[in-house]
């Protein structure tokens, strides 16, 4: 056995508390004789003894007074809590696209709501050209728009972490919970 | 009504009865899961921003995610692993924005010796390679991810399942960071000087 691969059982050794198991009995006989794992030995107690006793900050008073306000922020009503921005602005973007997608393509409004008696009888070519063409020109724009909302999500520094996507989905069950029971009580 | 928190299979919390309390808006002991998490919260945001005003605006910060995200708190973890591990992501996502650049926790191999050599700049001259806040203080020169798994495992006590739940590493990595930054302290205390 040599002092390197040994190494990784001295650092275990030391933060076991150097017990006297068979585990290290190995070790222990190495260290009988190799003054440099001796010396190893030695450094890495004063570190364990360091570190064992690093000591914690003192909170300041003033600092548990914001910490305890928060807690009252939460007796407030969920919806005042401002979700960050890297969750709802690309959201918005998204939901933009696809409302624009949805309501200003140019097909007349009495064809896209007419139902159709088939899906066969629908015929595409009952559109004009110039209609097609400035429906392709607003799903780019709606795509587009799709892009650059999940581009900002994406590029951000400070994405939301998982806390935020918890509290996003207990505000959404809150939500839903809340139109069932309007829902319950108008029935 | 929020689910009230309870402890998956084989975690034991001590703090259970409290999150579940405070999930139902019991404000006593919101108040109370505050006064026995603070310091540490506290401590990890400024072991990992390095900065007192930063931290405490950090902390106030984590609380509020973490009200925020109470009610959907099931107790698969204990609360302050899951604490942690909000305090941990919120504060590296402070300092990446602060630095302008990315914190890799993963394992890569760095020269951690080169880093904590005595010459080098920002070691405090007045201490003497023995003395404990001498290791404390070459902690602060250690790239984050190890001061991060120092700091929680030894001021903030976790074990290292605790800490892989934490940082969402394997345990094998944790282990070996850990060990990588006792020994690069350990033969930071050498009485040569690196050239």
């Amino acid at each position: 056995m040599t002092c390197d691969t040994l190494r990784e059982q001295l650092v275990d050794y030391v933060v076991a508390g150097e017990p006297a198991d068979d585990q290290y009995a190995v070790l222990r006989a190495h260290l009988y004789h190799c003054v440099q794992c001796q010396q190893d030995l030695n450094r890495l107690r004063q570190v364990e003894l360091a570190l064992r006793a690093w000591p914690l900050e003192e909170v300041t008073p003033s600092l548990q007074l914001r910490l305890l306000a928060t807690g009252n922020r939460l007796q407030q009503p969920m919806d005042l809590y401002p979700l960050p921005w890297a969750i709802w602005l690309p959201a918005l973007t998204v939901l933009i696209a696809i409302g624009l997608a949805l309501f200003l393509t140019p097909v007349p409004l009495s064809i896209a709501l007419q139902p159709a008696a088939s899906p066969l009888e629908w015929n595409p070519r009952a559109l004009s050209l110039d209609h097609d063409a400035l429906q392709a020109v607003w799903v780019g724009v709606s795509v587009a728009l799709a892009g650059i909302g999940v581009t900002m999500a994406l590029s951000q520094t400070e994405m939301p972490d998982r806390s935020d996507m918890d509290g996003l989905r207990s505000r959404a069950t809150h939500a839903i919970r809340r139109i069932w029971h309007v829902a319950g009580h108008s029935r | 009504m929020p689910r009230p928190s309870r402890s998956g299979p084989g975690v034991s919390d001590p703090m259970a009865d409290l999150v579940a309390r405070a999930q139902v808006g019991d404000s006593d002991a919101l108040t109370q899961l505050i006064l026995q998490t603070e310091q540490r919260v506290y401590n990890l945001a400024y072991r990992i921003l390095e900065n007192r005003q930063e931290a405490e605006d950090m902390a106030q910060e984590i609380y509020l995610k973490v009200w925020r995200a109470l009610p959907s708190f099931r107790g698969e973890a204990k609360f302050t692993t899951w604490l942690h591990a909000i305090a941990t992501h919120a504060s590296l996502n402070r300092l990446r924005k602060l630095k302008r650049e990315p914190v890799v926790l993963a394992d890569t191999e760095e020269n951690l010796e080169r880093l904590l050599a005595r010459d080098t700049e920002g070691i405090g001259s007045e201490l003497e390679p023995g003395e404990k806040a001498y290791i404390w203080q070459q902690v602060r020169r250690l790239p984050v991810k190890y001061a991060l798994v120092l700091t929680l495992f030894y001021q903030q006590q976790l074990s290292y399942e605790e800490i892989t739940q934490v940082l969402d590493l394997p345990l094998g990595t944790v282990k070996a960071q850990l060990n990588r930054a006792r020994l690069a302290l350990a033969r930071s205390l050498k009485e040569t000087r690196t050239p």
